[in-house]
């Protein structure tokens, strides 16, 4: 049964975000509209119209990440820019060596690519967090071997918004000539990046993640000798044979104008997350028992994940509807076991399974943020009314 | 041919939603007159505690309340149960058959635990009021 309510609050937005308005109008009118209704591949007026279009969107999201368009390929989303990445450059440097390095506080679509390359006998070290939620650049340092030839370490972390000092990261492994990859998934139409000036060679955007449509992202990779990556796909000459299948136009027309938005907007936009976070946190934060999970120095405003004692998630996010949240990253939240992000940043599993994630867009309102508020105290409240003496 | 697999979208239907905020049975530590029994099972590490508190008298439950740590099925689940034993006469105890539970609240297969652990409940209040 799907269930409906007129009262839903969504601060979900690391999870996928509400789509732009501009960006519906655009892919409607290219859906609707006759002259670009070919394949991109083809040689036809339709197909080479709808082929000027894309260069057009590829244009625009190379504007905003400060980079040639030649260095971006359309994907599905990041969870294929991540494999592409990773096991593509793996295997496309594997005569450099068979050592890689991430860290165990990545997105599953990281891990996965990970685990996959170690199945088929690669090295993997997966590094630990600080408490706090950041990579010690020394644990980084002392993990490089001579055969380590990939390293993938996320810009924003999606569950607690802490963000790595990726500038930092891509120095050290270009000192070594040492690809490094990022999952840039939550960070990429919120935080400015200048992909022409960063020692980063590989990157994975995703479109739902800032206001575009979901099933289209992007691989950036850096036009350089000894980057390049082994497709995943073969069967079709399309983005340079690297990533074969005919092109989803209209998704990447609206991707294209996220990417616009973006550029004009960001700056504003980031303002408008630390304020909400600033709002929320504060009227939380006095509930005892109540933590921030991850650092507040180095940290994406738009997500805001706390911890509290006594508290199940599951319950917690029952009395919180119709408000949407996440108690783990959305790919993971029909799994009851305990955030693995959480548990690597020392949290125990009660304190990991009593985690609420709240990430913010930039439609959020103050009025949404108090009702969140009012409806959080509510729900503890309750929640320790019926719970054993011991966790009161 | 495989048979496709059945994806439950929506976790809890009207009957756990509404038992899950009710409350009507939470323990408030106020007890009428008559044997305290008291009954916990569960732990923290295992993400469920569940208390159980009846009262006595001239051999009737004269009262049935609860505490709990753990998920909405849990909390529905005793809420449930308290209403069923509260008022009923030590004897019928027995009747309570807890296994169309997991049909009534539709609690899924990887949360069959929990049915468990309110049997070993039960068991333990009937064992407490020598019924067993």
């Amino acid at each position: 049964m799907k269930r409906t309510t007129d009262n839903l609050i969504y601060l979900d937005s690391a999870a996928t975000m509400p789509i732009d308005q501009k960006v519906v109008s655009a892919m409607t009118a290219c859906l609707n509209n006759t002259e670009v209704m070919g394949n991109p591949s083809s040689l036809n007026y339709a197909g080479r119209n709808a082929m000027h279009d894309i260069e057009i969107a590829r244009q625009k999201l190379a504007n905003l990440l400060h980079t040639n368009k030649d260095n971006l390929t359309w994907t599905s989303g990041a969870t294929e820019s991540n494999n592409l990445a990773i096991i593509g450059a793996a295997r496309f440097r594997s005569h450099l060596g068979r050592h890689i390095i991430t860290m165990a506080t990545e997105h599953k679509a990281v891990l996965g690519a990970f685990d996959y390359l170690e199945k088929e006998g690669f090295e993997v070290t997966r590094l630990m967090p600080d408490p706090s939620g950041l990579l010690k650049l020394a644990d980084l340092k002392e993990a490089i071997k001579k055969e380590t030839q990939l390293v993938s370490i996320m810009h924003v972390n999606n569950e607690t918004g802490v963000t790595q000092d990726i500038v930092k990261i891509g120095s050290i492994c270009r000192e070594k000539n040492i690809l490094f990859h990022t999952d840039a998934a939550q960070s990429i139409g919120k935080i400015s990046l200048n992909l022409d000036q960063l020692p980063i060679d590989l990157l994975s955007i995703s479109a739902h993640k800032f206001y575009g449509p979901q099933g289209i992202g992007a691989l950036y990779m850096r036009k350089a000798a000894g980057c390049g990556v082994i497709p995943l796909h073969y069967g079709g000459e399309q983005e340079n044979w690297i990533r074969p299948g005919t092109l989803p136009v209209h998704q990447i027309i609206g991707f294209g104008v996220a990417a616009e938005l973006a550029l004009e907007r960001s700056e504003d936009d980031y303002l408008i997350m630390q304020d909400l976070h600033k709002r929320l946190w504060s009227g939380l934060k006095s509930i005892p028992g109540i933590e921030i999970n991850g650092t507040i120095k180095s940290k994406y405003p738009g997500i805001l994940n706390v911890s509290i004692s006594g508290i199940d998630g599951e319950s917690l996010i029952l009395l919180l509807e119709p408000l949407c949240v996440a108690n783990g990253s959305a790919c993971n939240s029909k799994n009851n076991e305990p955030s693995f992000v959480l548990k690597a940043l020392g949290r125990s599993d009660l304190q990991a399974q009593s985690a609420i994630r709240f990430s913010f867009n930039r439609n959020t309102t103050y009025e949404e943020i108090d009702l969140t508020i009012n409806k959080y105290h509510k729900a503890v409240q309750y929640l320790r009314e019926i719970a054993p003496d011991e966790l009161i | 041919m495989n048979k496709p697999i059945s994806k439950q979208i929506e976790p809890y239907n009207d009957m756990t939603r509404e038992l899950f905020t009710r409350g009507d049975y939470k323990d408030n530590s106020v007890y009428p007159k008559g044997r305290v029994i008291k009954v916990r099972k569960g732990s923290l590490d295992d993400g469920l505690v569940a208390e159980i508190v009846t009262v006595v008298e001239d051999e009737k439950i004269v009262a049935a309340k609860y505490r709990i740590y753990g998920c909405p099925h849990s909390i529905a689940s005793l809420e449930w149960i308290c209403e069923k034993i509260d008022g009923l006469i030590i004897h019928d105890l027995s009747k309570i058959d807890l296994s169309n539970l997991k049909n009534l609240l539709l609690i899924p297969i990887e949360k069959t635990s929990l049915i468990l652990l309110l049997e070993d409940v039960l068991d333990e209040i009937r064992l407490q009021l020598e019924l067993k």
